[in-house]
């Protein structure tokens, strides 16, 4: 496994090339390009606002932690949609390239790193919707206050999420090219992991109203994730350092287990594609 | 003066075989090369070619084997498409029930060293493309080892990494940086990377690359690996592209680079290109290594044994005279290619 790692560092400047390539693809053929970037998570979000915000109204302080429920709700879907989308889209990461992967003699994690990177570089490309509703909240309506040393729990929460997404994508990328069905069975799980993710509503609800679920939740990396990107502007709730924790020890037991399944199904997949 | 000719007698003079036919003999044409002499040389070891220098870096010692096959072997399921179930795949190693699988490849052992030109011939389904596969590195082998000591520039797939929506331009760096190369490295290539293409990828550069006819697209993709400064070259069937005067050129180049002394390994079905450019020939029949010697007897086994009696060996005199015709031809081309060196260093 050292050795792997070290070819994958070796091949850095590779990877950056391969990084640039993905999002000038994306961007090269709409005109809108960036813009989609910014409209879809805010469709999203409209979605959700009008179905968990709306409709399902709950004046309880405690379903968003205190805070506007659309900035509550924003700050848990783009990280949600870097995770969602470097997952679905590593299923494909080595098919769609098989003229390269068949041509080029990289390590093939490459192919999955370079995806959870583009897809992340297109997070921070996002995140300035969510500045905007930070600022509108703070200056514009005035209804929560923005702790600027908090931006710094960021850092963990980028690279916890990164390692996340690609020990997950070293999964999903050899076992979908051999199985076919693989990724329905993976859609399932994720519609299933939205909701135990807490973006729509907060652990706090959840402890209350299902105890056992939030034990389950614990163990959802993203939890931690997420409260990290909140504590910015959360007025005052703690830290969930728990989740916190199991973020980091359940992110780093994704990469292992990802690296052991990639190198024992690369011959195969090799031959397959 | 090597034995062959002399046998021959002095030239201009027509000179009898066995079989009443006549025999082979250099002859000066009006178009030939500065410096042909076939009067009074004959093989490549008569005019003594002087090294040509090359940009390579070559990091193993000289004399080393650049690439060491080791009891390789590599199997593949019989059927396409399989129903797998996950439990069975990851825990493959411990479970050995039975499957319908066979041996593309088994118990190869070979070593090739620096410059030499390796030609693979076998028929369809031989494992010739797997062994390159392998040896690129692309595909792992399942018993054995392949060990490649130096780097490797793959003509195999050669539009593989073009992405239509971008412009050729962006393609050019893209690919290069793919196989390794630095962007000032590829700054300072880029000029002959387009030259070597042809003047229409010129003029296309900044248009989007699906717009380019395919063979200007695989001229391209030949022109960007050729460039990379590899030791080794592995070439799949990919020599012929384009029309004949880009075929010639990328002959040209091909040669160009065994000139520099690097090794290349040649897949191919065109029994003229594979006695053209190499030296030994490797042929597999079956999965296995069942030849490994002199590129023309290897050729001429695999032809008997792929046509049985359709293919009539060459009486030993024929082999001998073709064989100093392919000499006189290969010392012709490199006259030319030394005379081609010369006026591009004078400018």
């Amino acid at each position: 496994m050292a050795v792997r790692l070290r070819r994958i560092v070796e091949h850095r400047k590779v990877l950056w090339t391969l990084v640039k390539r993905d999002l000038r693809v994306r961007y090269a053929r709409s005109v809108l390009g960036y813009l989609w970037t910014l409209i879809d998570p805010l469709a999203m979000a409209l979605i959700y606002w009008f179905v968990f915000g709306v409709i399902y109204h709950t004046n309880s302080e405690t379903r968003s932690d205190g805070a506007p429920f659309v900035l509550f709700l924003v700050a848990g879907l783009l990280p949600w949609n870097w995770f969602n989308a470097s997952i679905t889209e590593s299923a494909r990461a080595l098919s769609s390239e098989r003229l390269l992967v068949r041509s080029t003699n990289l390590p093939r994690e490459l192919w999955v790193i370079r995806l959870v990177i583009a897809k992340g570089i297109e997070f921070l490309m996002s995140l300035p919707i969510l500045f905007a509703f930070m600022l509108w909240f703070r200056y514009g309506a005035g209804q929560i206050s923005i702790h600027p040393e908090r931006f710094l729990y960021w850092i963990p929460a980028l690279l916890i999420e990164f390692v996340l997404c690609v020990g997950m994508g070293f999964v999903m990328a050899p076992v979908t090219a051999l199985v076919d069905d693989f990724v329905r069975l993976v859609r399932i799980a994720l519609r299933m992991l939205f909701y135990l993710t807490p973006i729509v509503y907060s652990s706090q609800i959840l402890a209350d109203r299902a105890p056992w679920a939030k034990h389950i939740q614990q163990f959802n990396p993203l939890t931690g994730v997420n409260d990290m990107f909140r504590q910015v502007f959360i007025p005052h709730q703690a830290p969930d350092y728990h989740a916190w924790i199991l973020a980091v020890v359940v992110s780093c037991l994704w990469v292992v287990f990802g690296m052991w399944v990639f190198k024992k199904l690369e011959p195969s997949v090799l031959k397959e594609i | 003066m090597s034995d062959d000719t002399t046998q021959l007698g002095p030239i201009g003079e027509p000179v009898m075989g066995e079989n009443g036919k006549l025999r082979w003999r250099p002859e000066r044409r009006k178009n030939d090369p500065p410096g042909y002499d076939p009067e009074h040389k004959s093989t490549m070891a008569d005019y003594g070619f002087p090294p040509v220098p090359s940009t390579v870096e070559w990091k193993t010692d000289p004399g080393r084997p650049v690439i060491e096959v080791d009891n390789l072997g590599i199997e593949f399921l019989r059927g396409r498409k399989r129903n797998l179930s996950l439990r069975e795949i990851i825990f493959r190693g411990g479970s050995a029930h039975e499957k319908d699988t066979f041996w593309a490849l088994r118990n190869l052992n070979f070593t090739v060293g620096r410059g030499e030109a390796v030609g693979l011939v076998g028929g369809n389904g031989g494992g010739k493309s797997t062994l390159l596969k392998m040896i690129a590195g692309t595909l792992l082998p399942d018993e054995g080892k392949a060990t490649v000591r130096e780097g490797v520039a793959p003509l195999i797939e050669l539009t593989g990494g073009f992405i239509g929506e971008l412009s050729a331009r962006e393609n050019v760096y893209l690919t290069a940086g793919l196989h390794g190369m630095a962007r000032e490295e590829i700054d300072a290539r880029f000029d002959d990377i387009v030259d070597f293409a042809g003047p229409q990828v010129r003029a296309g550069l900044d248009v989007p690359f699906r717009h380019f006819s395919s063979g200007m697209q695989v001229r391209l993709g030949f022109s960007v690996i050729t460039c990379l400064d590899e030791p080794i070259i592995l070439v799949d069937e990919v020599l012929a592209v384009g029309d004949a005067a880009f075929r010639e050129k990328c002959y040209n180049r091909m040669e160009n680079l065994l000139d520099q002394g690097r090794t290349l390994f040649l897949v191919s079905h065109s029994s003229a290109d594979l006695l053209r450019f190499c030296t030994r020939g490797l042929y597999l029949n079956g999965g296995e290594l069942v030849g490994d010697g002199p590129m023309d007897e290897i050729m001429d086994r695999y032809m008997s044994d792929l046509l049985g009696d359709g293919h009539q060996l060459p009486t030993p005199e024929e082999a001998v005279d073709r064989r100093l015709a392919r000499e006189d031809a290969q010392i012709k081309r490199r006259l030319k290619r030394e005379a081609d060196r010369a006026s591009a260093v004078s400018g």
